[in-house]
């Protein structure tokens, strides 16, 4: 019942009553509703998986054309398709090939590594297993096997990164245990940034 | 027909035990089963879409109503502007039907005129206090007790000077 002075009126349960019966009365096929509305949420999913392909296809389009060598790990992906995008068809090629020759200068996170480097090697390696299970558009948590375990092993070897190193362990292990995405790409970030440091240290 | 995710299992209880009764509210509303179904759909969906946060509202079924209130007051505008625009655009035809005639309730409802009948509706049936229904009317809060006045004069058979005087 409405809070206002208005419910006051002594008639208002009759009329309350007889808007009711009134209301009552109009037909209405709940599961013929209910049928509707799944359908539309049906055509609503089928409309954003065709977008997501659509993309997907442009992106494995210019990757074969570009025929570019890939680390397809989150950001140097969206940098790459972004700025693929923004040239023309002609010029695709050329901004691939000079995409990845930048990469290997300019991105910290995906150049070159010390193999002499044993923490450094374990890093990757775990950098790796991380790209196989939360690639884009991928969600793998058994490509996460010994991951955590890897990183536990390198932990206080370096005692400046052993906080984010064992981090990134925390959150593979919940990635694994809860079959949740979301914490095995905080790891992934953590893993960056550890390699971005060690890249920096040279 | 069933939705696959397992979320949809509280929607899916909320859908079937909120949408007839707002539908036939709305419907008095509006005047038009149609348009209220409609409404109460898109306002299903819209809830679909942002389910994580409705569902842990205190009342989603409070926010369903509010949004699908919210889509028949966009309507009745719209078609309030039609109407003040096509007199001068074409003239009327000589018998043009009104929402009256699809709206299937009580003859003592269906009779009443437009405004009164979506005031009494508001009112009654969807709990909206009358600076609620001013607004999804755009009148005063004057105009919506006036007609509430003469709703209640209509609807009921008692005079309400019987109660007091008993």
């Amino acid at each position: 019942m409405s809070a206002d002075v208005e419910s006051l009126d002594p008639r208002d349960e009759e009329v309350r009553s007889v808007v009711a019966a009134a209301a009552a009365a109009v037909p209405v096929d709940v599961d013929a509703e209910w049928s509707r509305l799944v359908a539309r949420l049906a055509a609503e999913r089928r409309r954003a998986m065709a977008a997501r392909g659509a993309a997907a296809a442009a992106v494995v389009l210019l990757l074969t054309v570009g025929r570019p060598v890939v680390d397809v790990a989150g950001t140097a992906l969206v940098r790459f398709v972004t700025d693929v995008f923004t040239t023309t068809i002609d010029g695709a090629a050329d901004a691939v090939d000079d995409r990845v020759a930048a990469w290997s200068g300019r991105d910290k996170a995906h150049g070159t590594i010390d193999d002499d480097n044993e923490y450094w090697v374990e890093v990757r390696k775990v950098h790796e297993q991380l790209n196989r299970a939360v690639g884009w558009s991928r969600w793998d948590a058994d490509e996460l096997d010994g991951a955590a375990e890897r990183l536990e092993a390198i932990a206080s070897k370096d005692p400046e990164l052993e906080d984010d190193v064992r981090r990134a362990a925390d959150l593979i292990r919940q990635a694994q245990s809860r079959a949740r995405r979301e914490p095995a790409s905080r790891a992934h970030s953590i893993i960056e940034g550890i390699e971005s440091e060690l890249r920096r240290r040279g | 027909m069933r939705l696959r995710s397992a979320r949809a299992d509280d929607f899916e209880a909320l859908f079937r035990k909120e949408f007839a009764s707002l539908v036939q509210a709305l419907t008095v509303v509006a005047g038009d089963r149609d348009a209220a179904a409609d409404a109460v759909q898109e306002a299903f969906l819209q809830a679909y879409r942002h389910w994580g946060k409705v569902a842990a509202l205190e009342s989603p079924a409070g926010w369903v109503r509010h949004a699908a209130i919210n889509r028949i007051k966009n309507q009745h505008r719209g078609r309030a502007r039609l109407q003040a625009a096509l007199p001068r655009l074409v003239p009327p035809p000589p018998t043009s039907p009104t929402s009256d005639e699809r709206l299937d309730v009580g003859p003592m409802v269906a009779e009443l005129p437009e405004q009164q009948r979506a005031v009494v509706a508001l009112y009654y049936l969807l709990d909206q206090p009358v600076g609620e229904v001013a607004r999804f009317l755009g009148v005063e809060e004057s105009t919506v007790r006036s007609l509430l006045r003469h709703g209640r004069a209509r609807l009921s058979s008692m005079d309400p000077r019987e109660e007091i005087e008993a």
